[in-house]
This record gives C-alpha cells, sequence and structure tokens, in this order.
C-alpha cells in the first residue's frame, strides 16, 4: 500500500502532542463533577425500589421530613408526566412515574443539608408496593402473557439486515456449522463515581455533571422537566472513564427535579455500588448463528439471530453490527435482532456495542468454517474481509425512508453530496486486509500457529496457543443531527474550540485543538476548548460511536477554515490588497502564498485593523462549518486485528495473556499516542470481557449482586501483557479530516475472539463466556480427556 | 445501600507500648492496625467504632527475631516489611497478595485477626506449625495457629487481646510453598494450599503439613498428612493420596467467586501443586 499520508506536510496532525489534561489528571487536580460545590447548596439521596417490579402505592415522608437537616422530598407526585429519551433510546422512560421497573429503580430522593442525613433519611422514606410478577429474561419478556414491563409492550420490532439469497446459499453449502453463545452483562465498571449538581436562577437550571453526550443530555433534561431547551445550560465535566455509561442518566433528571422543588442547589453523588448497580451496563446477549462454506472455502451464507435485553428503560431494536460488513464477502446473509425489555438495570451502548457481541458471533462461525475446512484463520479472514470500495451491509436506519430512497437510487444522492466524495454505501477506505497481513508478520504467525485446537507448548499442565480476531464499528451515525462546532478567534489571536464532545478520558480535547490548529495554520498553544459548556457550544452527538474525529473532527475543520478564510478576507481587503485566496496562514502569520516571507501580519495585527470604532472594539472571529456533514455509515468504519498468545493451565482452568498485539485501521492517525491509548484500553477492556466481567442478578429480584471491584473483576494492566505491541494501518479517507476515520470501539471487539481462538487452539474446545478457570474446567470435563 | 448517619467520628489513639495500648482498650474501641480490612468495616458495613487504637508504633509488634529454633514475626510487621524476611515460603506468599498500596500498610496480625476464610497467610503459617502470642488484661499466652481462627471474622480473641507476635518453627531440612487461584493479579483467594515437608538427616520425610484457606470457614489444617508420607524418601513421592485428602477435608460453598466443586477439586490440585513445589526446593537443599 502505498503512504498516502506524509506526515511532515502538516504541523499538527500525525504528532503525538501530549494530552492537554494529562498534567492535571495525574496531579489530581482535574475538577470533577464531585469535587463541586455552590453556596446554599444542599445533598440529595436516591430512594430506591427493593423489587424487580412493582407500583408504588403510596409514599409517607413524615420520618424522614422529621429528621433534623432533611430540606424536602420528591416522588413521582411532583414530577411532570413526560418522557425523556436518551440518545439512540438508550434511555425512555419518565424521570419518575411511580412504576419501579429493576431493583434499584428510582421512587423518590429526598435533600437535606449533608449526605449523611440525606441517606439516613431516604432509609425513613416509607414507600408502599404493590410488587407485580418479575420478567428477569429476554425469553420470559417474549413469553404469552408476560408482564408488561412498559406501557409500550416488551417487545420492540426486530432488525433485520439481509443480502444475496440466502437459500440459494444453504442449497450451495459443503458444510453447515452452528454457533450458540450467551454474552453476559458486562458493567462499564467507570473508576470514577459520578455526581450532578443542579441550580435554578428563576425558571433556568444549570447542571454540572460528568458526560460524554453534554448536547444530548440539555435534551434530555429539558424534556425530563418540561422546559424550553433554552432554559438548560449543562456544563459537562470529565467523566473519568465511561464506556458508554455516563451519556444522560436519570439520577441527573431527579436531581434537576429535586433543585426545582426545593429552590436551592443539590447535589447528588452516586456511590461505586449506585455506579454499579442503578444506571447502565452492555445488554446481556444471545447469539445463535449458521454458516455455510463449500469445500474450496466459500462462504455461501451467513445467518445469526441475536437477542437482547434493554432491561428497564432502554429502548433500542438494535445494536451496531456492523461485523457483517467485516464478513461482507459472504454471499448472502440475514442478520435478526431481537430486543426485549425486562426488570434488570437498565441495558445499553456499552463501548463496541454489538461488535463485541454479534461480532464475536460471526468471528467464531467463521473460525469453526476455517476449522473445518482446515484454513489458516488469517488467510480466512484475508480472503473473506471486506475491502475498500465494496458494498457495507448495514446501514444504520436502512428502514428509514430518506435511507432506503438513497440506497435504491444512489444517482439522486450523489447529486447531494460533494462531489469528490465517495460512492454510497460501499466501503470509503481502509479494511483488514493490511493490518491483518503487518500483524500476521511482526507476530510471526506462520511459526506460532501449528493448526485447530493444537498448542504450539505443551508443559506438564500448561498448553500455549496462539489466536487471532478482527472487529469493526462504525465512524459515528448521522440519523439524529448534524454535529456543528465553532472557531472563535479573539482579537488577540488566540482561539477557542467549541464542540460538545465532553471529556471522557479519550484524548478528543487532544485531537480536536490538533485539525482546528491545522485547518487554521496557527499553533496548538494557540487553541483552547471548550468540551462541555451547551450555552456556547452547538449541538453535537457528544463522544459516542466513535464518532468525534470523523464527524466532529470534519466539523471542526470546516468552522476552522470558515474561520480561516474570515481572517484573510480582512487581511486581504485592509492590509495587502489583494485576493484572499493569495493569502494564507501558518504559524499564526499571515502572509502571501507565493512570498511567505516578505510581508507577515499576527492574526491579532489583522484583526485590528478592523478596530470599530475609537473606543478600542476589536473584532472577534467566529468560524462555523459550512459543509455539509458526511452520513457516516453510509461510507466510513474502521478495523481492528488483535493476535494474541495465551497459556491455559489445564490443572485449574486459568487463562493467562503472554503476548499480545493489536494492529488498528483508523484512516490518519492525527496523534499516535492518543490512538495507542484507545487501542490498548479497549484490548483490554474486551479482555476482561473474554475472561472474566459478568454481571451476576439476584436470582428473584434481578438486583446486581456484584456490585463492586471486589466481585466484578475487572483486568488491571498487571493482568495484560507488558509487551504489548501496537501497528497502525496507513490508509487514508476522502471524507474524513486529514484522512482520519473512527478509532474507539473496533479495539474492544477484536480481543474477544482472538482470546476464544487461542484458548481453542491451547484445550481444543471452545468455552463460554467469560471464561472463568472453572468454565475452562466444565469445557474439558465435557471434552471427556486432557487434551494432548 | 442504606446508611446511617454517623454522630461522632471515633478518635485516634497511638499508644507506643503494648501496655499503654491494653489500657486504652475499652467498650467501643477496637484495634488498628493498616486499616485495610478495618477501614471497609466501617465504610461499608456499618461498624461504629468509638475509638481505633492504632497498634504500629508499638515497637516489639514490629520486629523480627531469629534464634535457633524459631522466627518470631511481630504482629503489626507490615506485608510489604514480610517480602523481606527471613522465611522465603512467606515472603513468596506475600508477594502474591494485595497491591502494592495495600501492602504497604496491612499487616500480618491484621491478615490473622480478620479472619477471612480466605487470608492467605493463614495457610502458609499453619502448614509451617506456627504458634502466636496473645497479650491480654489476664496477662499473655502462647497457643497453637491450629485453633486460633473460630469461624468466618471470628477468632479465640477476647476484644481486649492484642494477637502480639507469630513464631514459626525453623527446624532443618524444612521447605514450604503456597499456591492459589485468584481470578486476577489483584484479588483474594478462590482456593488456597500451602504445604511444608520436613526431612530426617536419611532424606525421608520427618513431618509433613497440608493447609487450606478459603475452602472452609475458617482455614484449615488436612489431617493425615504427615502419617501419609512419614518414613518416605522425599524423591518421586506421589501426591495423589495427600490431593484426595485434602478434598476430603474441606466444606466449601458455593458463591459468586466459584462453586463449591470447583473449590473441592482445587484443593486436589492445589495441595498436589504445593507438595510437589516444595519437594522441588527440598532437591535444591544440601541433605545431610
Ligand atoms: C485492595 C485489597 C486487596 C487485598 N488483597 C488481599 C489478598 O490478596 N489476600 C489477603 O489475604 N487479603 C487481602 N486483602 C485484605 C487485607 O489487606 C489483609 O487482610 C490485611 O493483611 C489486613 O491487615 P490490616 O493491618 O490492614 O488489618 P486492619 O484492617 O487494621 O485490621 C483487621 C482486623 O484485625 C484486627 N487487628 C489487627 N491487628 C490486630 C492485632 N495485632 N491484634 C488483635 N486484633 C488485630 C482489627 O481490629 C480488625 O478487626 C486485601 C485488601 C484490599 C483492600
Amino acid at each position: 500500500m502505498t503512504i498516502s499520508f506524509d506526515p511532515t506536510e502538516h504541523d499538527h496532525v500525525g504528532k503525538p502532542l501530549p494530552v492537554r489534561d494529562a498534567r492535571e489528571k495525574v496531579s489530581g487536580r482535574l475538577r470533577y463533577a464531585n469535587d463541586l460545590a455552590l453556596a446554599g447548596m444542599v445533598h440529595g439521596a436516591l430512594v430506591r425500589s427493593p423489587h424487580a417490579h412493582a407500583k408504588v402505592l403510596r409514599v409517607d415522608a413524615t420520618e424522614a421530613l422529621a429528621l433534623p437537616g432533611v430540606v424536602g422530598v420528591l416522588t413521582h407526585e411532583d414530577t411532570p408526566r413526560t418522557v425523556w429519551d436518551g440518545c439512540w433510546f438508550n434511555y425512555r422512560g419518565p424521570a419518575l412515574d411511580g412504576h419501579a421497573r429493576f431493583a434499584g429503580d428510582e421512587v423518590a430522593a429526598v435533600a437535606a443539608t449533608t449526605p449523611e442525613i440525606a441517606r439516613a433519611a431516604a432509609a425513613l422514606i416509607r414507600v408502599e408496593y404493590e410488587v407485580l410478577p418479575a420478567v428477569l429474561t429476554a425469553e420470559a419478556a417474549g413469553a404469552t402473557g408476560a408482564e408488561p414491563v412498559r406501557d409500550e409492550g416488551n417487545l420492540r420490532e426486530p432488525y433485520v439486515a439481509e443480502w444475496g439469497d440466502l437459500a440459494a446459499g444453504e442449497a450451495e453449502a459443503d458444510h453447515i456449522l452452528h454457533a450458540v453463545i450467551d454474552h453476559p452483562s458486562q458493567q462499564m465498571a467507570t473508576i470514577g463515581r459520578n455526581a450532578c449538581l443542579a441550580d435554578w436562577e428563576g425558571d433556568r437550571v444549570t447542571v454540572w455533571t460528568g458526560s460524554q453526550t453534554p448536547s444530548e443530555l440539555k435534551t434530555g433534561l429539558a424534556m425530563a422537566l418540561d422546559i424550553p431547551q433554552s432554559k438548560v445550560r449543562v456544563q459537562a465535566l470529565p467523566t473519568g472513564s465511561s464506556f458508554g455509561q455516563w451519556w444522560s442518566n436519570n439520577f441527573m433528571m431527579i436531581t434537576a427535579l429535586l433543585a426545582r422543588k426545593i429552590g436551592r442547589p443539590v447535589k447528588i453523588e452516586l456511590s461505586n455500588a449506585e455506579c454499579f448497580a442503578t444506571v447502565k451496563r452492555r445488554h446481556k446477549e444471545l447469539s445463535t448463528g449458521r454458516i455455510g462454506v463449500t469445500e474450496d472455502g466459500r462462504i455461501t451464507f451467513l445467518e445469526i439471530d441475536h437477542v437482547m435485553d434493554n432491561g428497564g428503560y432502554g429502548f433500542k431494536n438494535d445494536v451496531g453490527f456492523f461485523c457483517v460488513d467485516n464478513w461482507g464477502r459472504a454471499e448472502s446473509g440475514r442478520c435478526t435482532v431481537r430486543a426485549a425489555s425486562t426488570n434488570l438495570v437498565t441495558a445499553g451502548c456499552m463501548r463496541g456495542v454489538g461488535d463485541v457481541t454479534l461480532g464475536n458471533c460471526v468471528e467464531r462461525l467463521c473460525d469453526m468454517a476455517a476449522e473445518r475446512l482446515g484454513l489458516d484463520p488469517v488467510e480466512f479472514r484475508l480472503s473473506h474481509q471486506l475491502r475498500t470500495g465494496e458494498p457495507l451491509r448495514h446501514i444504520m436506519g436502512h428502514d428509514v425512508p430518506e435511507v432506503a430512497q438513497a440506497r435504491s437510487d444512489s444517482k439522486a444522492f450523489r447529486a447531494k453530496v460533494p462531489a469528490d466524495w465517495p460512492e454510497p454505501f460501499v466501503l470509503s477506505s481502509g479494511s483488514t486486509a493490511e493490518i491483518l497481513r503487518e500483524g500476521a508478520a511482526a507476530f510471526g504467525w506462520d511459526q506460532r500457529f501449528v493448526g485447530w485446537g493444537k498448542p504450539n507448548h505443551c508443559d506438564g499442565e500448561i498448553r500455549r496457543a496462539v489466536g487471532v480476531g478482527t472487529g469493526i464499528h462504525c465512524c459515528g451515525v448521522e440519523l439524529e443531527g448534524g454535529t456543528a462546532a465553532t472557531v472563535r478567534v479573539n482579537p488577540d489571536g488566540s482561539v477557542k474550540l467549541h464542540a460538545s464532545v465532553g471529556r471522557h478520558g479519550s484524548g478528543a480535547e487532544t485531537t480536536q485543538v490538533q485539525v482546528a490548529a491545522e485547518a487554521l495554520g496557527v499553533t496548538w498553544d494557540m487553541i483552547e476548548m471548550e468540551t462541555g459548556d451547551t450555552d456556547s457550544c452547538p449541538w453535537s452527538h457528544g463522544s459516542i460511536a466513535s464518532n468525534t474525529m470523523y464527524r466532529t473532527g470534519f466539523a471542526t475543520v470546516s468552522a476552522a477554515k470558515d474561520a480561516k478564510r474570515q481572517i484573510l478576507e480582512v487581511a486581504a481587503r485592509n492590509l495587502f490588497n489583494c485576493d484572499p485566496d493569495d493569502l494564507d496562514i501558518r504559524q499564526n502569520l499571515v502572509h502571501r502564498r507565493t512570498r511567505p516571507d516578505n510581508e507577515r501580519y499576527t492574526i491579532a495585527e489583522v484583526l485590528n485593523a478592523v478596530r470599530s470604532d475609537a473606543l478600542g472594539q476589536f473584532s472577534t472571529v467566529i468560524g462555523r462549518p459550512t459543509e455539509a456533514m458526511p452520513p457516516s455509515t453510509t461510507f466510513a468504519r474502521h478495523f481492528a486485528a488483535h493476535f494474541v498468545e495465551v497459556e491455559a493451565d489445564v490443572g485449574t482452568g486459568e487463562i493467562r495473556l503472554l503476548d499480545y498485539l493489536a494492529c488498528q485501521d483508523s484512516g490518519t492517525v492525527v496523534n499516535p499516542h492518543v490512538l495507542m491509548n484507545q487501542v490498548i484500553g479497549g484490548a483490554i477492556c474486551g479482555a476482561g470481557f473474554a475472561l472474566h466481567e459478568e454481571l451476576h442478578f439476584h436470582p428473584e429480584t434481578g438486583a446486581v449482586m456484584n456490585d463492586g471491584f471486589l466481585d466484578y473483576k475487572v483486568l488491571r494492566s498487571a493482568d495484560f501483557p507488558a509487551r504489548t505491541q501496537v501497528i497502525f494501518g496507513n490508509s487514508h479517507d476522502s471524507v474524513g479530516p486529514y484522512g482520519a476515520r473512527g478509532a474507539g470501539e473496533a479495539p474492544i471487539a477484536a480481543p474477544v475472539p482472538a482470546i476464544c481462538q487461542a484458548v481453542f487452539n491451547a484445550i481444543g474446545c471452545w468455552v463460554d463466556l467469560p471464561m472463568t478457570p472453572e468454565r475452562v474446567i466444565a469445557a474439558l470435563d465435557r471434552l471427556g480427556h486432557t487434551p494432548h | 445501600m442504606t446508611i446511617i448517619a454517623r454522630s461522632t467520628e471515633p478518635v485516634l489513639q497511638r499508644p507506643a507500648t503494648l501496655t499503654e495500648a491494653l489500657a486504652l482498650s475499652g467498650p467501643g474501641s477496637v484495634w488498628w492496625a493498616g486499616g485495610t480490612d478495618l477501614w471497609l468495616m466501617i465504610d461499608r458495613k456499618g461498624l461504629r467504632p468509638e475509638a481505633l487504637i492504632d497498634l504500629t508504633h508499638i515497637a516489639e509488634l514490629r520486629a523480627i527475631q531469629t534464634t535457633g529454633a524459631e522466627t518470631t514475626l511481630g504482629a503489626a510487621l507490615t506485608l510489604a516489611e514480610l517480602e523481606a524476611s527471613p522465611l522465603p515460603a512467606v515472603a513468596d506468599t506475600v508477594r502474591s497478595m494485595c497491591t502494592v498500596q495495600t501492602r504497604t500498610l496491612a499487616t500480618l496480625g491484621g491478615n490473622l485477626c480478620h479472619a477471612a476464610p480466605s487470608a492467605d497467610l493463614a495457610p502458609v503459617l499453619l502448614a509451617l506449625g506456627a504458634e502466636v502470642s496473645i497479650a491480654g488484661p489476664a496477662g499473655t499466652r502462647r497457643i497453637p495457629l491450629d485453633g486460633f481462627f473460630t469461624g468466618p471474622g471470628r477468632t479465640v480473641l477476647s476484644a481486649e487481646e492484642i494477637l502480639t507476635a507469630v513464631h514459626v518453627p525453623t527446624p532443618q531440612r524444612q521447605t514450604a510453598a503456597y499456591t492459589r487461584i485468584a481470578r486476577t493479579v489483584v484479588d483474594i483467594a478462590l482456593v488456597g494450599a500451602a504445604a511444608s515437608l520436613t526431612l530426617d538427616e536419611e532424606c525421608h520425610v520427618l513431618d509433613a503439613r497440608v493447609a487450606l484457606c478459603a475452602v472452609a470457614p475458617v482455614p484449615l489444617l488436612v489431617p493425615g498428612i504427615a502419617e501419609a508420607l512419614k518414613g518416605r524418601a522425599y524423591d518421586g513421592l506421589d501426591f495423589a493420596g495427600c490431593a484426595k485428602m485434602a478434598e476430603e477435608a474441606c466444606a466449601p460453598i458455593t458463591d459468586l467467586r466459584a462453586s463449591a466443586d470447583y473449590r473441592r477439586r482445587m484443593a486436589g490440585v492445589l495441595t498436589r501443586r504445593a507438595l510437589t513445589t516444595a519437594a522441588d526446593h527440598l532437591r535444591r537443599m544440601p541433605c545431610a
């Protein structure tokens, strides 16, 4: 592959610039919502249902209100009946409606002068319940006569993606293989605990909280509070880690409602157990699939039936299964996703949604087929995975009329988008091909893979083997509106970039500034970024769906170019007396393109040249995106190929990770440090899901039983090979900023199939997830003999 | 998830001698060592002590003494300090425990007195045949560690008594090893097993012990191991019988961490491995 991106041409893009808030983070000075306080502020605590499913008959707060220090109580009777929606139906429901839909669901809130008094008062609130039958599994939710968890019923409309002639594919197959994989529910397990602080001034509210979706939160608050969006200001603060946990959460709505009711600023801080058990989690997902292959290695069909549970307030009808794109060379296919409401804590989009689970099932089926045919797993992927220019199968919103129409009439679609954009509904750039080849060579795959189900090293009860897995995800989803950014150039030439991407540790505030600096021609220390204030940032999706570089970055670059054009127009008119197109900005200096060293002005000098009056009112330039947003699921994906060596102890069932190589194709690497961090973080989190992570729900109440780090085991860096290597692919996207696409989610999808395959090769059988020592032993027992 | 408002913060007292410490003890006071277990009892389990009596500034609780026959470890030695202890099996065990930060605070006495069924130091010290010294208002006593634990979180200590030291006999030609299964690097044991082997001058087994943790309400010594191995040549010992005895000795529970069946089976596997490692260490020892 030719090098299409030359970092030496750029001042900022491609450079390992330091993460902007690194110093504050490591010195403990970064301020989280938990650290904030306001004069006159009181503390809130939540009353939670002990039942999986119940109607609230009566709330008696007499005793609580009598406790000295208690300021007020909020119940469903004080709460507007309006339903608020979280982005992509990650949440849908009223803030409080007297209907508890999971054990731990909020039923009331109390405010007091100290957090301790508030919690003591919460325990004194007597709630009388009518207990309803609990629906604890997706299967039970779909049974006839099942108790409705929600008014809309328990089942969402199935989401189906299909291509080719499935019946013909089945008829042609020489081998058909089946897999059923039960994916447990993963918890984001954020290290930080979130808090929310709400303050009303008249009928306007300001809310401080950790969120990766400030704009969505503003929208949600306006719905829950039943007020116009103009009266809501969100000041999103760093979340610590988030992984999808801290978008807009119901406790934030309750904080604002409680503050309105009592007329004082209120702060609610969640405990670690509340973060684990009452906010959000990955869906429990059951994947059933079939694959057909011919003797000569063609995939004639791929069929998946995927059932997911939404918990109490999730309302999704799909998970983002871009994995069917990755294996899109399968000649025919059908992927059906069915979603059900249950009386478990709300489920929603956790990092890599769908591609971690459903993707694992697709990879498993392909591995089973390759094993049956005796084909090398790297080679099998190279021959069947998507390439640039090939059709995409999973178009988000393919059932939305506009999208469906665009698909059937691509000429009409083309007429609407810029001429230099790629063909729609085919992959615009990149693939797993290059990273698989390079990764296999760097890992020594040909020497270390010695055949399916065969360890490359045996010593007593120890077996070692390697595995490979691939992952894919989108680069943002266009369906909810156009992400925007503004670039304000101050009279002194300093710049403020506003884009509501939040700060959840992905490094977005660093890479957005890099592309803005590049587009504007200023040095990056001249730019500061506001990521969380919805009063200054235009609407944006936030940092979700791996969209931040591809979509927000596109808006940022477009806004920076717009600001640059305005500066050059002023300079051309007032200082150079030339055509603005003859001018450029680099290193903060405006100059002629042809003679850059001759006549140069700082941006401050240019802006001061239009001093509007004698009092010294200098001008501010405001740049905003002038180009149309790319419909991202129509073009772009990002890719991961991970290689792992594991050691299995067939005596105890323990699996250790010995060596790891993570390869990533995100198009242009805007900042190698930031991308490396995304890739390794994803690998560790995916490996945790493969080996240990699993929420346990109480068999009767559905309450989360392992609501803390003692019994919810995440991997730490010491659990992961110290020698982990990262390799970046070299593709370039014609739409994404400077050729970049998305980054954060493919790296969590690839580890699961890679580690499953390595364990299979070590011990000769597939193991249920998570592959705890006990499950490994159970699988060996089923195998009936000590392998090899 | 309900927490009752704390009326008063406990006072922290810091005696410099054992006598002072014993004199400070009273209703509502608790001994505070590293606080790594105790703080969780206060923060999560509703323990509301009135006074915390810090034992870590008492010099005699922080000493290591070696005489010909035994090594005495002060109860307030931290796990980090034990990493350099003259007992290799104890040093190896503490390195597998907790995190660097926790090891820096946590103490030997705290690990034993908290009496978690999974406490890692219990099996290795039981296998080494340790005894403990206890000081209280009525004077001091010395008892075998076997018998110290009476249930999960319970020991023979009364509230006014302090565990002052652990005495580990150091016979010649003895080796020991501890092995455990945990989910991740930082985790408590799902199952742990320690073994010791002592040879006589003819290189025959003179004594042998196996102790287990996390497979019964208390850490336990497996009965009958010494009898099974005594008098045998140490080279080429078969430990399958001992593994079986370990499986039979334990009474594990099923919880979120592991099932009773798995724990029982692993008690056998780990017993075999701990004994094998101890025998391997013997091989590296010059035999008389
Ligand atoms: C992150 C983490 C990881 C951990 N990992 C492990 C692990 O891998 N293995 C393991 O076994 N444990 C582990 N623990 C548990 C804990 O660290 C140990 O049990 C530790 O040794 C306790 O010692 P401490 O000095 O902190 O005890 P403290 O918390 O100070 O005391 C514990 C109890 O013992 C009493 N006590 C303490 N000293 C004396 C004394 N001399 N006489 C009488 N009573 C006394 C106290 O009153 C209290 O009731 C872990 C804990 C944490 C927080």
